[in-house]
């Protein structure tokens, strides 16, 4: 019902502002080019009535699933206008209304409109499309000596303790706008998308790390304190909403690195990505050649100019 | 294959009683040798000894004595006695063997049945052993469960009493090579922010702030598990002290810190606290200010003795400091 109103009443909106020709100027701003006449069904050469034009163009832009895109669109058109004019959209209190029904909010830190749901933090932040190639800031973070730990303490003390540990992660990472992809009891995969991801994902490891003390010290039921590996590694990867299955060069490099080249209760972040660092706390780190290329690892505690 | 070490006095005819009874056992590898090869030095490897009495334990007690020196993990020894006094057997067995048998009544079947039991025994007190050993071990790092206060009643405190209570000076202070870039009131402000986060980390372990001036202060922690409470507080402080410098407050870089803990008794006020002078805070201002370094945590040996064993492994002695140990945090070896 939600989403039938809100497209209505943005098929409104677009043929109330716009002619014919300005929708298929709007659509094409949007998903590119589209051959209105033949979205329609109307004949060349022929008038194409406003209101059939944009019902027909909004209609195509659910089927291809360009929802959030469209309302994006919508929402900067709205306030900026559109070739150059002014546009007025008289309704869009009700649109933005209808939107926030339908699950959509407008992110003002990202600057878009994006999917959410209750009580979870989607994977797609919102907004990614399956299939799309994105760069991400992934870390790759495990406790060390997991088989050992299991073979020594009853399932129950594991669980338990492993459970506290993933809350102080998924706190750490979430507070700052990152995404737990994967996750195996003792460790997984972080990624980090919008903002300044890769500052916000080098502070959630920091975090997770300068925790781990206090975690020891009052979370974890096991007699013996837990240590971990933090590895950070920036690139490319495509998007799958089971993101489970998501794989790539950085992703496998992320893993590698912290498995192979990272010490314990310390943060390894790769070459390439160092150099998106802010410039302030690179001096923290301390550089180390591995295979003819730099790594670079942070080690607690932190501080002070040496 | 049982290794079986046979010791007998020079001249004995031990040796070829011994391969009689046991020329069919194909399970035992026979070595012989006498004392005097005890004269020099002895490596062969057993499961089982095999060492005859000569005359008496007393008369024997040196060749044996030098026997069980040349083994750092001693096999078990069976003693073929001549000598059948009850007194004889009870210093063989004082001396650790596992089983004498007189050499009137030695066969096939005692032998064997020697043999076997006696290197269960030393199996089972070698198990038994270990067993101890890792419970020992999770005693020790048994994780103690740390009573932090839920409320506190300061109030409940009398002016001019005396207190046992633990003690944390902080100081943060901005670095030489940063200090141009801030104004004197942007300076305050870091201070009184980070004077902030002392509070508000203390309270969250039962303690509060004592007294601040400027860059440094004190908390103070008397409720609940005091020590491990202030020392908790202390670790979380410095650890995530980086985290507080760059994200919570935006600055550039982290901030020099110097943290020491100590314990003891002493007056307390709940205001005037600029005028309580004691012993317990004159030498925590001697440890903060004169034995800490920049980024480094101290602890006096006062705090370490009391701290819960999980806590403790976080710190290494790193000093003297009145004449007692201090320890320093330590995050991790890493290795």
């Amino acid at each position: 019902m939600g989403i039938t109103r809100l497209k209505r009443l943005i098929t409104e909106e677009l043929s109330k502002a716009f002619d014919t020709n300005k929708i298929g100027q709007f659509t094409n701003s949007l998903i590119g080019y589209i051959d209105l006449y033949k979205l329609t069904g109307y004949p060349p050469n022929t008038s194409i009535p406003r209101k059939e034009a944009a019902k027909q163009v909004v209609e195509h832009i659910y089927k291809i699933n360009k929802i959030a895109p469209l309302l994006n669109y919508f929402i900067y058109v709205a306030q900026t206008g559109f070739r150059g004019e002014s546009v007025k959209f008289t309704n869009m209190k009700s649109v933005i209304c209808e939107m926030k029904e339908c699950g959509y909010q407008y992110d003002r830190e990202l600057n878009k409109v994006v999917l959410v749901e209750k009580n979870t933090k989607r994977s797609d932040w919102g907004f990614l499309e399956d299939g799309g190639s994105y760069n991400f800031c992934f870390i790759s973070i495990d406790i060390s000596k997991n088989s050992r730990l299991v073979r020594k303490y009853d399932n129950s003390l594991i669980q338990k303790t492993y459970i506290n540990f993933k809350d102080l992660v998924t706190k750490a990472v979430e507070s700052r706008k990152g995404r737990i992809w994967n996750w195996e009891g003792d460790g997984g995969l972080l990624a980090f998308h919008v903002k300044d991801f890769v500052n916000l994902a080098l502070l959630s490891a920091v975090d997770i790390l300068s925790s781990m003390p206090i975690f020891n010290s009052l979370s974890n039921y096991l007699s013996e304190d837990i240590y971990i590996r933090i590895a950070l590694n920036a690139g490319k990867a495509t998007y799958k909403k089971d993101t489970v299955t998501i794989n790539s060069d950085a992703i496998s490099k992320v893993k590698e690195l912290e498995k192979k080249h990272t010490s314990l209760m310390s943060i390894t972040v790769s070459q390439s990505t160092f150099s998106h660092i802010d410039i302030n706390l690179r001096k923290y780190f301390t550089a180390k050649n591995v295979n003819s290329e730099n790594i670079y690892q942070l080690k607690f505690p932190v501080g002070g100019v040496h | 294959m049982k290794e079986i070490n046979v010791f007998n006095y020079d001249g004995s005819g031990f040796p070829a009683k011994i391969k009689k009874i046991m020329k069919n056992e194909k399970d035992c590898n026979m070595n012989y040798y006498s004392y005097s090869d005890l004269n020099k030095k002895f490596s062969k490897k057993a499961d089982v000894i095999l060492f005859e009495e000569e005359d008496s334990f007393i008369s024997s007690s040196g060749s044996f004595n030098k026997l069980i020196s040349s083994y750092d993990q001693m096999p078990p020894v069976i003693v073929i006695i001549s000598n059948k006094e009850i007194i004889n057997i009870v210093r063989w067995m004082r001396k650790g063997t596992s089983d004498c048998l007189w050499i009137g009544d030695i066969n096939k079947d005692i032998l064997n049945n020697s043999i076997k039991d006696s290197i269960e025994f030393t199996e089972s007190k070698k198990r038994k052993i270990k067993k101890d050993k890792k419970i020992t071990a999770q005693n020790i790092l048994s994780r103690k469960v740390i009573n932090i206060p839920e409320t506190t009643n300061w109030n409940s405190l009398k002016d001019n009493n005396y207190y046992d209570y633990c003690l944390v000076m902080i100081e943060a202070e901005i670095d030489k090579t940063a200090i141009g870039r801030y104004s004197t009131e942007a300076i305050e402000k870091i201070y009184q922010k980070v004077k902030s986060e002392s509070e508000s980390l203390s309270t969250h372990f039962g303690g509060k702030n004592w007294f601040w001036t400027n860059n440094s202060g004190v908390q103070i922690f008397y409720f609940g598990d005091r020590v491990d409470c202030a020392v908790l507080s202390a670790i979380t402080f410095f650890v995530r002290f980086f985290i507080f410098c760059i994200e919570k407050i935006g600055l550039e870089e982290v901030l020099n810190l110097r943290i020491g803990v100590h314990d003891g008794n002493g007056i307390y006020q709940h205001t005037k606290t600029s005028q309580i002078t004691s012993d317990i805070i004159n030498s925590l201002n001697h440890l903060t200010f004169q034995y800490t370094k920049n980024n480094t945590l101290t602890i006096t040996k006062d705090v370490y003795d009391k701290l819960s064993n999980n806590l403790k492994l976080y710190f290494k002695k790193s000093g003297l400091f009145e004449g007692r140990d201090i320890y320093s945090y330590h995050f991790y070896d890493a290795k």
